[in-house]
């Protein structure tokens, strides 16, 4: 019944840096149900970011991504079989199409998430031009229509008349001629305000199903006019705009004070149910972590170390940098990761086999020589470890 | 609204800036003795026996605050006095100058700005590549090649080795009679925008002609000085958030770039183009001197030289005036370009 709509294979991402190779994804599986939230947790540096990033194909140089499969499920129908797609072998054009579409990111830092001079309605109308041109320009010739209708004066019916040819000229072909013409005619202003107007009216229905008060105010804001936590709420509208299938989270609730954080994560997780999207949760707040997600996958150093349902982790952990993780979280009061023994690794020169061995207190022999593969060792509970493998020989 | 009342008190503030000009002006004339202010009147060697006469005739033996207050009686009867370099009245003379000048400003200004920002546009997104490296480098020379030596330099070249090629002055011979013909409207005084007004193109590529040396040698410093401001503030926009943001969304490279971070990056840019003026007015000194041009620069070199006193009082109240308008206009297209600015 549970549908994949995100399955990441073997995905390796390495930085070219003056320094040398950091070698910052070495071999990542992941998978991502159908209406499912995945936390993504891990000290800072072990390679959050850079996954998400990696499956929005945005690692910029000295970033390559070297090797891997990012298979995605489409939300519309398409010509790839059952609408399932491999982001890595696609075109840079593909991929904006896929880009705050069908998965849509929220980033670490609101603040400098939004574009100081442009107001809110600028930024989220953006997303709908570029991804509902055709379902804009259905709603112009719609709106066209009624103003025929209404209109008494025959020369402002035959104007309306032809704004309506140019607009089916564009749904039916959005490269066509008309279209670039309009797109830097003086007077295709008129036209494009049209346009920009369907986009206004989306952008306020969206900030209106956040729950936003007063929306229409809103949207002409410019950012700095707006609190952190609205700020991020206009984050957030702007990449579900599109009703994308994923929607990554990269700790969206860093630098918001702690009573703005429980509402932003309780939008994010009405706004899921909604709309039925799929979530990739990243963060290094465990209880964070307990609060929104079905499954949580546990990183260090560019590896997924387990992998399992939330209640499964929590009661029993298999990996020993999950327990780790787990013991060094006082229950109840804070809940961040800190203070587990040794040093986070650098990985220019990673430690060889597994990257915890130098950290770990179980460590055998094999651990320096083989990295261990992420293996199912109970039932939807997945484990990167030798120790276990020996123990239940 | 805001917009006016804020308009209307900075062009109030032009007055008590002016006054404050003249003032000093007129404490640096005081650093002078009167015979020597005198020597700016004597225009033939018989005057010298009456040195007296000549300081009593223009009141040079009074103290300074009444000169300072006679001259000011004069400005608000519209006299500014006489300028000996220009021969005509000093309000005469600046209307005189001015279409030249103009002329060269409206070449330059849109070159510095396009030329500059796209420029450094392009070695910001390049960052380390060879297009990045050959236009810093270009700026780095651009910037350290003083105006006058630089224009020298040109001067050199083209009138040295390619003679005619791109000639001095404002028009050649030909051109210069043709556009003192009854057959020729003058509808603005400038070549270039009259020619093309009386169709005449052979006076429009002429004067177009002599526009390029002094262009370039007036671009080259700011244009380098735009570039090295747009290209990091360019390379600091584009490691925003924002960026990130904008891409994720599915924007192409091209909206990345052109809307997003440019719009950011002209911010810094805009903040300096009043320092931007101050230094064209400069060049324009150094250039017209150069090329022998007939504008407003090359008759303040003069004035200044020749100890003009009236030319050089409303050159300076000129400049002042001017500098003060662009910096309105700059503070206005500052608040108009970052919304976080608010005018006040
Ligand atoms: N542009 C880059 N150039 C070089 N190295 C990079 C770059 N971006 C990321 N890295 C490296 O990749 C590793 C993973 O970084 P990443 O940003 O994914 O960490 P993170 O898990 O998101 O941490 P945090 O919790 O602090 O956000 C780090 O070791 C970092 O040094
Ligand atoms: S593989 Fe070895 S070193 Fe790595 S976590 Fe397991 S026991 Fe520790
Ligand atoms: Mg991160």
């Amino acid at each position: 019944m549970t549908e994949k709509i995100l399955e990441i294979k073997e995905l390796k991402t390495n930085f070219y840096t003056y320094e040398g190779v950091v070698k910052a994804l070495d071999g990542i599986q992941l998978e991502v149900n159908q209406g499912e939230t995945v936390g993504l947790v891990g000290e800072t540096g072990c390679g959050k970011s850079v996954t998400s990033l990696s499956i929005l194909r945005l690692i910029l140089p000295p970033g390559r991504i070297e090797k891997g499969k990012i298979i995605f499920k489409l939300k519309q129908q398409s010509r790839f079989k059952d609408n399932y797609v491999d982001l890595l072998s696609q075109s840079e054009k593909f991929m904006r199409t896929i880009r705050g579409n069908e998965i849509s990111m929220i980033f670490q830092e609101a603040s400098s998430a939004l574009n100081p001079v442009y107001t809110v309605d600028e930024q989220i109308s953006e997303s709908f031009l570029l991804h509902q041109k055709s379902q804009l320009y259905q709603e112009a010739i719609r709106e066209i229509d009624q103003e025929i209708n209404q209109a008494r004066i025959s020369w402002k019916k035959r104007t309306l008349g032809l704004e309506k040819t140019i607009f089916q000229a564009l749904l039916n072909n959005q490269t066509s001629l008309p279209a670039k013409i309009l797109g830097f005619l003086p007077g295709g202003w008129k036209y494009r305000g049209r346009i920009k107007r369907q986009a206004r009216k989306k952008s306020i229905e969206i900030l209106a199903q956040l729950g936003i008060a007063n929306p229409e105010n809103i949207v002409d804001r410019y950012p700095h006019e707006l609190s952190g936590g609205m700020q991020q709420r206009v984050v957030i509208a702007m990449a579900l705009a599109c009703n994308p299938n994923l929607l990554i989270a990269d700790e969206p609730t860093s630098n918001l004070d702690v009573t703005i954080q429980a509402q932003i994560l309780d939008l994010i997780r009405d706004l899921k149910r909604k709309f039925k999207s799929s979530v990739l949760f990243i963060t290094h707040d465990l209880g964070v972590v307990a609060e929104m997600c079905d499954r949580v996958a546990v990183m260090y150093a560019g590896n997924i170390c387990e992998i399992a349902e939330v209640k499964e982790l929590f009661r029993n952990p298999l990996h020993p940098y999950t327990k780790a993780l787990l013991n060094a979280v006082p229950r109840g009061g804070k809940t961040k990761l800190e203070s587990i023994e040794g040093n986070v690794p650098n990985l220019i020169n990673p430690p060889s086999g597994c990257r915890f061995h130098p950290r770990c207190a179980l460590a055998l022999s094999v651990c320096s020589q083989v990295n261990p593969p992420l293996l199912e060792r109970a039932k939807e509970h997945f484990l990167a470890c030798h120790y276990y493998g020996e123990k239940n020989k | 609204m805001e917009v006016r009342a804020y308009i209307i008190r900075r062009v109030l503030l032009i007055i008590p800036v002016l006054v404050g000009v003249s003032l000093i002006v007129f404490a640096i004339l005081a650093l002078f003795s009167p015979e020597q202010r005198a020597a700016a009147f004597i225009t033939d060697i018989r005057q010298l026996r009456d040195i007296r006469g000549v300081i009593r005739s223009h009141g040079l033996d009074a103290p300074v605050y009444v000169q300072y207050f006679n001259w000011l009686k004069e400005v608000f009867h519209g006299n500014l006095g006489w300028s000996k370099t220009a021969q005509r009245p000093v309000l005469t003379a600046f209307f005189y100058f001015l279409p030249n000048t103009v002329e060269l400003a409206l070449f330059s200004a849109p070159l510095v700005i396009l030329v500059g920002i796209w420029l450094g546009t392009i070695s910001a997104v390049h960052q380390g590549k060879l297009i990045d490296h050959l236009t810093r480098t270009g700026a780095i020379v651009g910037w350290s090649l003083p105006t006058f030596w630089f224009g020298l330099l040109l001067l050199m070249i083209f009138y040295g080795y390619f003679r005619g090629l791109l000639p001095p002055e404002a028009l050649g011979t030909q051109a210069g009679l043709l556009v003192r013909s009854e057959a020729f409207t003058r509808y603005t005084h400038i070549n270039t925008l009259d020619a093309l007004l009386n169709g005449n193109f052979f006076i429009f590529f002429d004067a177009l002609r002599h526009l390029i040396l002094p262009v370039i040698t007036l671009t080259v410093v700011q244009c380098a000085m735009v570039m090295r401001i747009m290209r990091s503030s360019m390379l600091e926009a584009l490691a925003k958030g924002y960026i990130a943001t904008a891409r994720a969304k599915g924007a192409d490279e091209k909206t990345v770039v052109r809307k997003h971070a440019r719009r950011n990056a002209m911010i810094p840019v805009i903040t300096v183009s009043g320092y931007l003026f101050a230094l064209l007015i400069q060049g324009v000194v150094i250039t017209e001197t150069i090329f022998n041009r007939k504008g407003l620069g090359w008759w303040w070199a003069r004035a200044a030289v020749n100890l003009d006193v009236p030319a050089v009082l409303g050159s300076v109240i000129f400049s002042a005036l001017i500098f003060v308008i662009t910096n309105l206009i700059v503070d206005l297209l500052y608040a108009y370009v970052d919304p976080r600015v608010r005018l006040g």
